[in-house]
Formats: structure tokens, C-alpha cells, sequence
């Protein structure tokens, strides 16, 4: 057996795998179980079609015993000819067709077949017949009774429909076995593979029509045959609490087995608790109530235990189960329950047949979705299956009533006319109106199920709307998930943003930001949101059911859905980023106000009363003693000279001074020539050989600011014995920048040292001029690399407005 | 599957039903029966078969009869006519049921009770009667505030048909008031009486007792059932059965016969005959039960038919002023087997076979159309008398204390069976 062909499990499948003497023996119980349920089947299908024959044949409707007197006793059935036209109970036969009946004393039940003749219905045959000992009485009957009639005005022979009967539930029979048999050939090692098989075996064959029959006309076999039909449905539940992975999925669920025998065995001792000798409400409902607590547990696994692959076979198996059910129920309900019966005539000739045969038809789907789920449940998706077949019951119901509201209007509205007319008009109407009437139900179904997504255009259009109406931007991306969340019937829908590192504003933590709909699933689905080939973010997707992967249809959608995300979230990152900038520059101003005035009140002001008072009293000593007025002026110009320095300091802190003296290359280069002696470091200062066009005084300070920022970290942390700063202005395209590298040959920067302040203040000053700055750090070779557009004057001409004092 | 596909599908359809409905054929049926040749019919038939024909003046009874539907148009006009002739046989087997009244099912109230004493004699577990706190024993003063409707037979509350509520006084044995109920009747029963037993131990030995109440038509397990209690008792080692059928006041002779057959032994056990006197025997052979030979379904058992370890056991038959009709069969199944003792009351005197037909409208029709006759050629018209007269206390009934039991267990105790042991 080759079973590493078939799709390997998720779940660790050796739990349900059978061994040696185990393997022999399950094999043969499933042979065993499997030629019984067959048995009765096949046992069933000569008297099922005896049963069709005998009632579908046209008859008078009589009795016929022989009594001690030897004359022949008729017993009329109710609604039947002979009884209509009225023949008693009791009444003595004399004559058939005017021929004398002979005396005969026989206890054969053929009595009928061997007097009267047979004839199609609606022929006439004569009887005498006497009351009592009263003379003799001729009646005219025509061969008839309801659903004969009816059969009959189709044109259709009883014969026909009992031929046609047998060689329906031969080949129902065939495909069950077939199924049964591929999967015994394939899994018959699997315990499970052969409970599962064994089900439908059971309930289709097991239990069908055919086996009822069986048990109605065989007395003496009830008692097992009631302990058989009760451990069918014992097995049936045993299996959903087992099914797919062999092990019951919580404890509580093992009371249901336990509870199964106690029952078993109740039913045996007392056979009055058989569901089918209690009266049809209580029967029907212990049978209810004892599937459903299969189809709970059922349930109670597929949302608690199983993984995505068991979820796709309990659906198949729970699919095909419950269609199964119903036919087997239906049928059930028109064989064995008294009073229950379809009314006689057209309606059970109709179901005879159409009805039975569609039935197992329908019925078939159990065999075919167990062996999916159990051999091919990768391959399928189910929903499909689920989607059409409500669509066509639905459609089915439709067109009945239709059909049935039709009619019933018409026959009222035009009395007298043929039935004929009746029927063609609606079967008219009802070819027309089918197919609109499929593609609504379709259309409702799909939306029912999956939401809008038959309709990409109505999800863009409504998502278009939706953004289009939001103003605040805080709401764009809530009501982003929203729309999608309702228009595609998902039970969530997030917004992931890339966490912005480049913006090292305290403001944004470590962790994504989420924007959400719904309660968060365990298992989410990921789409990039992608704005111009940048990957900004991620939509994250629960699928309707959990454990259920997306239809490639779905798919398909939420990409579309995710570019035109990825634009929202950009523009709401670009707005945020806006916010965050002016924000910071407004902070700065303020902090540079508050320094500058410190100083100036702190430092300068004071120093200029001090030096002020100190020359009122020079003047003083100058009359009266100018010698020792001489150390006071002295100290005076030394405070002077201090004050000088420290104006000189702060204005140096506002523009370096050396910039406007000696222009930035030569001011770098001065600096570096200060810092001869205080370190080993050789420092180069490379410019193009045409030297660098004007820069402004922006862009100026931001250059010389970075330069000396990152020379300051070389010296203090690099240990670097070279260092080149190189300037060099390029051409982009129609934008003009100067590119400012810093490299060094020191131990390169720390690994966790993702920004230091120097670095962040070097990537600000950058940025305020709309400009950028990279750092690349390994061993002997760090790069920092500050580029400058020469062009942003839009931000210069804010900063220019925002920083007045830059301009002195 | 895409439109096309589906409009040939609908198109083929459409084309099915148009060529069948054109070659739908019409059928003739049988064409209804006259009214008056319905109401000849049915007079002769009564005349044929009721057995009670000889107590009236048939001649005039039929001129009557035939006079009060002249020229009927349908058959419904020739109802009081017949229920007319009904009258003037006036036996408690004789019952016509018009088409409609057949067909529905009576409300139901949750007990029996029987006439003309009125006390009620069994209350279905979980039923109106037993809801309402009416008791075994209780006898019925007033229904709707007036006296109950003598009506022989035990379902006479389809008399009040209309009323849903129901208000009924009772007289209780101990209590000196009368106790007013209000019962509120159920659109169905589901409750079936089925056979119970019990084995009664004493000092000297142990009896089998089983109680067959009326068999209520629907379930085909009485015969099972009733030998599942025989079965249980009889292993229990038993040297004599009580056979309780003071409640059995219809039903089915045929289940019953089935059902006790064990006890009853193989062999003709009674049989009917006719007026013209003709004579058909009931029969029990290998577990199934023969009337004239042919073998009557009603007497199905599944599974095996049990045996009695010792066959033909002592047999004490209770019976009271309800056991009537099938249950009066029953009782003349036992006349004249040996061992066989009666106690109790008179039993109500209809021990008849009834005759039943469907007429051509559906209606349907029963007379009294055979007296019973027992094993040895005895036969019954009237209320047979019990060996020893014991009354039955409704309020024990079925209990330790109930003296007509004591009576039969204390009789079959000193029969050789038992005192052997």
C-alpha cells in the first residue's frame, strides 16, 4: 500500500494507526459490520420493490378469506373502489365478470390474484357479491385506487417504476461501497479511516428504506435488529466525538460514549425505550437531541481544538452528515411512521418517483465528503460546495413556491380550464424567471458569506468614500479597517506602520503602532502596504473563520485594498512627520531664547553694573586720591576685557565668527590648525580644486556645526590616527548638493549605540535644511556622510523667519 | 455553473412537464354510490350480522327507518336513519361514526372511568387528569356542573367535546366534601397502557401477578410486552398467576390472547357463534393466535414466544362490573380450562364480537355480530358471574392491600402447585 503518496496529516497521525493482531481484527470487523449493513440493504431492495409494485398496481381494493363454509369473504379497504361503490365487510363473492366464483377452501393469500383478473386502471370488472343471505348484487368497479391513478396518468407501469426503483438503489448502493472500498484500500490501518467508512455505511445502507422494510416484515429479527439500529446511532455519535483526530477533544466529551451504552443498554431491557416504539414526537426528538449532541461536540472541537487542516475535515464531514441526516430522516418519516405518510395519490407517486431518488442523491454527498476529508482534504476548499448548494436549495424552494403560488392562482382565477393550461403557464413563468432568480440568490448567498468581494468596484468605491469623508487625519486609518472590516464580513482588520526609526522623536516607542478592528485572532493574515516601492507598513487580515486560509479571490482584494492603503498611511505619516518638525523647531527657538537671555541677564548685566559702579568710584578717588584710583581702573579693564570675551563667546555660540572671516573651508581648517599638539590625530580638510560655490549662511552653519560635532566624536571616542573631511558640491539632476564626508580609521562606532545625542543633532541639523545624513561604522573605517541641497528654500526661508537671530 | 447551462437545463424541464401533462391521460373512477342504494345497503348488512336483530321487530324497525330518509340526495341525509336503527338494537358494541368524526382524534382527559358507577378506574401518568389531582377510586358527582352522561363505555368525555376546561367534582373515599377539580384536556395522548406484573411473595410460595389493561390500538408490543412481565415472573419461580383484568374494557381479543398464551395454553380456547349458528374457534398454536383458522397480525410477538417452565399453571381471573367486552373475551378464554378460578365482580355483559364496516362515503358502522362461546361449547350472552364475589376497592387497586388479589393469591396458594413446595 502506497500511502506515502497521500497528504500527510498535521496532527501526528500514529495515534489512529493500527498494528498487527489489532490491524487483523479491525479489518475484519469493518468486512463484518459492512456485509451486514449490506445484507439488510440488499435483502431489502426485492421486498421494496414488491412493496412499489403491489401499490402502484390499479386494484379494486379487497380482501379475500376463504371462510369454514368455504365461500369467499370479501373485507373492502377504505378509499377503494370496491368499497366506494359500496361493498360491505363481510360480503360473499359469487361471481367475477358474471363467471361463477367456486366454492374453495384455501388459506392462500393470493385469493385476489388467482380471482380477479388484473386490469390497467380505470377498465371496469363486474362482482356479484352477496349480504348476508340476502341475493346476490352486481357492482361495476373500475381498477383504480389514488396513487395507482396517478401513476397511470403518466403513462407509467408499475412494473416500470419497480424496475426503476431497484436499479436506483443498486448503483446508490455500488457508490457507497465503491467510496467505502477505496478508502479501506488506502487507510485500512487508519482506525479512524474505518469508523469514519463504516458511518456512512451504516447510515446510508444500515438504516436505509430497504433495512426498514426488512424490520417490518421480519418480526422474529426485531430484537436485533432494534439493538442494531440503536448501536447505529450510538456509533454515529461515537464517531463525530472521535473524528478527526482519534483522541476526544476535552473530558466532558467521554461522558457522551459512556452515556451511549447506558442508553444502549436501557433500550435492551426495556425495549419501549427505542426512539421508534415511543410515540413520534418523543422518538423523533431522542434521536434529535441524541445527533446533536454529536454535531456540539462537533462544533466544540472545531472552534477550541482543531488546527487549520481539522477544521477543514469536520466541515467536509459535518457538511455531508447533516445532508445525509435529513434524507435518511426524510425518508424514515415517509416508511416508517404511522400517519406520517404523505397523502396518497399524485404527491407519494411523485416522490416514489423523483423524490426517493433525488434523496439519495443528496444523501450521497456523506460518503463523498468523508472520504475527502479523509484522503483529500488538502485539495478542496469547501466553501464552494457549502455556497452552491444554498444557493440551489434555495433556489429549489423558490421555484416551488413559485410554481405552487402559480397554480394556485391561476386554478382560481380561470376555473374550468384544463389543468393542463395551469401547469404550462407556470412552468413558464418558472423557466423564465429561474435564472435572474438563480444570480439574485447567488449574489445574496455570496454576500451572505464572504461580503462585498464579488464586487471589487463597490469595496474601492465605498473605501474612496469613506476617506474622502474623514477630515481628521487621526481618523483616516481607523475608518480605513472599519470599511474593510464590514464590506468583506472579516472578523478583524489591523494597520501595522513600520515604527519611523529616522525620526528618533521620544514621541514614538519601540513597538508598532496598530490601528484595529475587531477582536485580535491568533492567526492573522499579512499584506505589505507598499508606497512607491517602500514597504511602510503591513495590513494584517483574520480570515471569517478561524483556522481558514484567504480564497485566492480574498486575496486578490485585499491587495488591491492595500496599495491604495499603503497611500493613506503614507499621507498620514507625512502629516504626522509635519507635526512633529514644527513641533521641534518651535522647541528649539524657545530653547535658545531662554539661553540667550540667561546669559545676557546672568553674565553680561551684571558684569556691566559692577564695571559701572566700580568707575563711579574711580571718579571719586580721582579727586581725592587719583594714585590709588589706578588698581580700580585696572580691574575695571580686566572686567572689561572679560566682558568682551564673553559677548564675543556668546555671539560665536549664535555664528561661529570664523565662518563670516574666513568663509566655512577655511574656518574648518583653522579650527583643526587650533587643535595642533592637543592630539595625535592628522587631520586633512579636502575641497574641490574650483573651491565651493556661495553656500548660505544656513547651510554654512549646519555644515561647520556637523564637521565639528563629528570631529569632536573622532577625537573623544575613535581613536583614529586619520581623519579626511572631504566637501564636494554634485549636480543631481536640476537639484544642486553638497556632500560633506567625514571618514576616520578609528575602531568604528559602538554597536548598540544606535543614536548618540552628537548623532542625532548632526541628523537634525540635516533635516532642518531638508537634507540628509548617514552614518556607516566598521573597523578602520567609519563614514559620516551629511548631504545638503543647495536648493529647500521653502525650510530656509522658515528657518530664516523662525531663527532671527542667526542673522547678526 | 454558468447560465447557459442552466437555461437548457430549465428549457429541457420546461419541455418534460409540457410532453408529460400532454400525454397525461384521464383516468375514470369509480363513481360515489347512490344515497338510497347506501342506506339499503346498509340496513341489510345490520340485518345480516347484528345478533340482536331477533330481539326487535326488524320488519318495521327497516319500514321506519327507510320511511325517515325518502328520497335522500346525499348520503349524509341518510345518517339519522341509521343512527335511528342504532337505537332500537340499542347494544353497548353498536357505533356509527360519519366520515369526519372518524377521521378526528378526541381531546383527551387522562383517565378512564367507568359507568354507571362512575369511579375512575385508571389516570395516565402525566396526564390532564392526573395534572388536575383527580385519583384512582375517585367517583365523578358532576362534569360542567352537571351529572356525568351515562354512557357505556370509558371515553364518554368525548361528549364534551367543545369544552377545553373542564370543571368536575368528585366524592373521594375518606373525605366527607366533594372535591371540585378543573381539568384541562390535551389535543393527543401520547400515554400507552401497556401490561405490567409483579411477583407476589408469601411464606408458602410466590405467584406471578400481571394486570392487562386496554390495549389502546396504536403500539403492536402488547403481546411483547405482556410476555416480557410473564418471562421475568416465571424465572422467578412461580407456582400460579393472578390475571388482572378489572380494568380491561375493550380493545383487542386478539393481543390479548397472544399476550397471556403462555398461561392460557395451546389449543382451541373459545371461539363465536353466529346467529344463524355457525361457529368460528379462537385458536392459540406456536405463539400465534387463529380465528377460523387464519392467523390474525394483532397477535405478532417479537423475538421468541416464551414458555412457562410448568405449563398450564392455576389461574385466579379478577375481573369487575368494567371488565366488558374484549376483556370479557378474555375472560371465556379461560372457561372451562382446568385450574382456573374467577374472583371479584359481574362483568359488565357484553361479551360480542363486533362486526364493523366502512359504508361507500367512508362512514363506519359496528353491531354486535357473534356471542362468545368458550372451549366446551358454553356460551355467553350476558354478565358472567365470578366464583367468588370479592368487591373491588378502586383505592387499592393493584396494591398489597387489595382484596380481590388476596383473594386469588390466597386460593392458588393452597392449589397442588403450590403447596408442594
Amino acid at each position: 500500500m502506497n500511502t506515502q503518496s497521500l497528504p500527510i496529516p498535521a496532527t501526528p497521525s500514529n495515534s489512529t494507526k493500527l498494528r498487527g493482531g489489532w490491524l487483523l481484527l479491525g479489518r475484519l470487523v469493518w468486512l463484518m459490520i459492512v456485509v451486514i449493513a449490506v445484507g439488510l440493504f440488499v435483502k431489502g431492495i426485492p421486498v421494496h420493490a414488491d412493496d412499489l409494485r403491489d401499490q402502484y398496481q390499479p386494484k379494486i381494493g379487497v380482501s379475500l378469506i376463504s371462510n369454514p363454509s368455504n365461500e369467499i369473504v370479501i373485507f373492502p379497504w377504505l378509499d377503494y373502489p370496491a368499497s366506494q361503490a359500496g361493498i360491505l365487510e363481510g360480503d360473499v363473492l359469487l361471481a367475477v365478470n358474471s363467471k361463477p366464483i367456486q366454492p374453495i377452501h384455501t388459506a392462500s393469500e393470493d385469493l385476489v390474484k388467482e380471482l380477479i383478473p388484473d386490469g390497467p386502471a380505470g377498465t371496469p370488472v363486474t362482482l356479484t357479491v352477496r349480504t348476508g343471505n340476502l341475493p346476490g348484487r352486481e357492482y361495476e368497479l373500475l381498477f383504480g385506487g389514488e396513487d395507482p391513478v396517478a401513476l397511470a396518468q403518466l403513462g407509467l407501469s408499475p412494473n416500470f417504476l419497480a424496475k426503476y426503483a431497484t436499479v436506483m438503489e443498486v448503483i446508490f448502493a455500488l457508490i457507497c461501497l465503491g467510496i467505502a472500498g477505496v478508502i479501506f484500500l488506502r487507510k485500512s490501518n487508519d482506525w479512524l479511516a474505518l469508523l469514519a467508512s463504516l458511518s456512512f455505511i451504516l447510515l446510508l445502507l444500515g438504516v436505509s428504506e430497504n433495512s426498514i422494510l426488512v424490520y417490518v416484515n421480519n418480526p422474529v429479527w426485531r430484537p436485533a435488529l432494534d439493538l442494531w439500529f440503536a448501536l447505529i446511532l450510538f456509533e454515529l455519535v461515537v464517531f463525530f466525538c472521535l473524528f478527526p483526530d482519534g483522541r476526544f477533544a476535552s473530558r466532558w466529551t467521554r461522558i457522551v460514549p459512556v452515556l451511549g451504552v447506558v442508553w444502549i443498554v436501557a433500550q435492551w431491557l426495556d425495549p419501549l425505550l427505542y426512539p421508534w416504539k415511543m410515540s413520534f414526537q418523543k422518538g423523533f426528538g431522542a434521536i434529535v437531541v441524541w445527533l446533536s449532541i454529536g454535531l456540539i461536540v462537533q462544533v466544540y472541537r472545531y472552534r477550541y481544538h482543531s488546527n487549520a487542516t481539522q477544521r477543514l475535515q469536520s466541515k467536509w464531514v459535518v457538511f455531508g452528515m447533516i445532508a445525509a441526516t435529513l434524507g435518511v430522516l426524510g425518508l424514515a418519516y415517509n416508511t416508517a411512521l404511522p400517519g406520517a405518510k404523505l397523502p396518497s395519490g399524485f404527491p407519494t407517486m411523485l416522490f416514489d418517483l423523483i423524490g426517493y431518488p433525488v434523496i439519495q442523491l443528496f444523501m450521497l454527498f456523506l460518503p463523498l465528503t468523508i472520504a475527502i476529508a479523509i484522503l483529500r482534504y488538502r485539495l478542496w476548499e469547501i466553501d464552494i460546495i457549502v455556497n452552491r448548494t444554498l444557493v440551489y436549495i434555495a433556489l429549489t424552494v423558490s421555484v416551488i413556491g413559485i410554481y405552487v403560488i402559480v397554480v394556485g392562482a391561476l386554478g382560481t382565477t380561470i376555473q374550468g380550464r384544463s389543468n393542463l393550461l395551469i401547469s404550462v403557464l407556470a412552468t413558464g413563468l418558472v423557466a423564465v424567471l429561474v435564472q435572474p432568480l438563480r444570480d439574485w440568490l447567488q449574489r445574496g448567498v455570496n454576500r451572505m458569506m464572504y461580503g462585498e468581494r464579488d464586487d471589487p468596484v463597490t469595496v474601492l468605491s465605498q473605501l474612496g468614500q469613506r476617506l474622502e469623508g474623514t477630515l481628521a487625519p487621526d481618523a483616516v486609518l481607523p475608518s480605513l479597517v472599519e470599511t474593510v472590516a464590514q464590506t468583506l464580513k472579516l472578523p478583524y482588520v489591523a494597520i501595522e506602520t513600520t515604527a519611523d526609526q529616522r525620526l528618533e522623536s521620544p514621541a514614538t516607542t519601540d513597538s508598532s503602532p496598530i490601528i484595529a478592528y475587531g477582536q485580535p485572532q491568533p492567526d492573522v493574515n499579512r499584506l505589505p502596504l507598499i508606497y512607491q516601492s517602500e514597504t511602510i507598513g503591513q495590513l494584517l487580515v483574520a480570515p471569517r473563520a478561524p483556522g481558514e486560509a484567504l480564497s485566492p479571490m480574498d486575496r486578490h482584494l485585499l491587495e488591491n485594498i492595500a496599495h491604495q492603503a499603503g497611500m493613506a498611511v503614507h499621507a498620514v505619516s507625512l502629516t504626522a512627520d509635519l507635526q512633529r518638525s514644527r513641533q521641534r523647531l518651535v522647541t528649539a527657538r524657545e530653547e535658545e531664547r531662554r539661553r540667550l537671555r540667561r546669559d545676557l541677564h546672568d553674565g553680561l548685566g551684571p558684569n556691566l553694573a559692577s564695571q559701572g559702579l566700580k568707575l563711579a568710584a574711580v571718579k571719586q578717588l580721582l579727586e581725592k586720591d587719583p594714585a590709588s584710583a589706578i588698581p580700580l581702573l585696572d580691574q575695571v579693564m580686566t572686567q572689561n576685557q572679560s566682558t568682551v570675551e564673553e559677548v564675543r563667546r556668546l555671539v560665536y555660540g549664535l555664528r561661529p565668527p570664523a565662518l563670516d572671516e574666513l568663509g566655512l573651508v577655511a574656518a574648518i581648517r583653522d579650527y583643526v590648525a587650533g587643535m595642533d599638539g592637543k592630539s595625535t590625530l592628522q587631520i586633512e580638510v579636502i575641497e574641490p580644486p574650483e573651491g565651493l560655490p556661495p553656500l548660505t549662511a544656513a547651510m554654512e552653519v549646519a555644515a561647520y556645526r556637523i564637521v565639528l560635532e563629528a570631529l569632536t566624536n573622532v577625537i573623544r571616542h575613535a581613536q583614529a590616527h586619520h581623519c579626511a573631511i572631504r566637501f564636494s558640491p554634485h549636480q543631481n539632476g536640476s537639484n544642486a548638493i553638497l556632500q560633506i564626508e567625514i571618514v576616520d580609521d578609528g575602531i568604528g562606532l559602538p554597536r548598540d549605540l544606535r543614536a548618540g545625542v552628537g548623532l542625532r543633532s548632526m541628523r537634525e541639523r540635516a533635516e532642518e535644511l531638508d537634507g540628509r545624513l548617514t552614518v556607516e561604522s566598521q573597523p578602520r573605517l567609519t563614514r559620516v556622510l551629511a548631504i545638503l541641497p543647495f536648493g529647500g528654500t521653502v525650510l530656509q526661508a522658515n528657518l530664516a523667519k523662525q531663527m532671527p537671530m542667526e542673522k547678526e | 455553473m454558468n447560465a447557459r447551462l442552466v437555461n437548457s437545463i430549465m428549457l429541457a424541464c420546461f419541455l418534460v412537464i409540457v410532453l408529460t401533462a400532454c400525454t397525461a391521460r384521464a383516468i375514470p373512477t369509480q363513481p360515489p354510490q347512490p344515497a338510497d342504494e347506501y342506506l339499503l345497503n346498509a340496513l341489510d348488512w345490520i340485518e345480516t350480522h347484528s345478533v340482536k336483530v331477533n330481539t326487535v321487530d326488524w320488519a318495521t324497525v327497516r319500514e321506519e327507518a327507510l320511511a325517515l330518509a325518502s328520497e335522500p340526495q346525499t348520503t349524509a341525509d341518510t345518517y339519522p336513519a341509521i343512527l335511528f336503527v342504532m337505537k332500537q338494537l340499542g347494544d353497548s358494541a353498536t357505533f356509527f361514526l360519519p366520515p369526519d368524526d372518524k377521521k378526528k382524534k378526541p381531546d383527551s382527559v387522562g383517565f378512564n372511568a367507568f359507568y354507571p358507577d362512575a369511579v375512575i378506574v385508571s389516570i395516565d401518568p402525566g396526564g390532564p387528569a392526573e395534572k388536575a389531582g383527580l385519583q384512582v377510586g375517585d367517583v365523578i358527582v358532576s362534569i360542567n356542573n352537571a351529572p356525568p352522561l351515562q354512557w357505556q363505555g370509558t371515553s364518554f368525555l368525548d361528549l364534551y367535546d367543545k369544552d377545553v376546561n373542564l370543571p368536575i367534582t368528585v366524592r373521594r373515599v375518606g373525605q366527607d366534601q366533594p372535591i371540585q377539580v378543573a381539568l384541562t384536556k390535551v389535543k393527543s395522548s401520547s400515554h400507552q397502557s401497556t401490561p405490567t406484573g409483579r411477583t407476589i411473595r408469601t411464606d408458602r410460595g410466590s405467584v406471578g401477578y400481571i394486570e392487562l389493561p386496554v390495549e389502546s390500538g396504536e403500539g403492536q408490543l402488547y403481546p411483547t410486552l405482556a410476555q416480557q412481565v410473564i418471562r421475568e415472573s416465571d424465572q422467578q419461580g412461580i407456582c400460579g398467576w393472578i390475571i388482572d383484568l378489572r380494568r380491561n374494557s375493550s380493545g383487542d381479543i386478539w393481543s390479548y390472547i397472544a399476550a397471556i398464551g403462555p398461561i392460557l395454553g395451546e389449543g382451541d380456547v373459545g371461539g363465536f357463534t353466529y346467529l344463524d349458528g355457525t361457529r368460528e374457534l379462537w385458536t392459540y398454536k406456536g405463539g400465534k393466535v387463529f380465528w377460523a383458522d387464519i392467523e390474525r397480525d394483532e397477535s405478532l410477538v417479537e423475538g421468541t414466544v416464551y414458555e412457562l417452565n410448568h405449563p398450564i399453571p392455576p389461574v385466579a381471573l379478577l375481573t369487575s362490573h368494567a371488565t366488558m367486552a374484549a376483556g370479557e373475551l378474555a375472560v371465556v378464554t379461560f372457561k372451562g380450562r382446568s385450574n382456573v378460578r374467577m374472583f371479584g365482580e359481574l362483568t359488565n355483559g357484553s361479551p360480542f364480537l363486533v362486526f364493523h364496516t366502512g359504508l361507500s362515503d367512508g362512514s363506519f358502522l359496528g353491531v354486535s355480530g357473534a356471542y362468545a362461546m368458550d372451549r366446551i361449547g358454553h356460551v355467553y350472552d350476558g354478565p358472567m358471574t365470578p366464583d367468588e364475589v370479592v368487591s373491588t376497592d378502586w383505592t387499592l387497586f393493584g396494591s398489597d392491600r387489595d382484596p380481590v388479589i388476596l383473594a386469588g393469591r390466597d386460593w392458588l396458594l393452597h392449589q397442588p402447585d403450590c403447596a408442594q413446595k
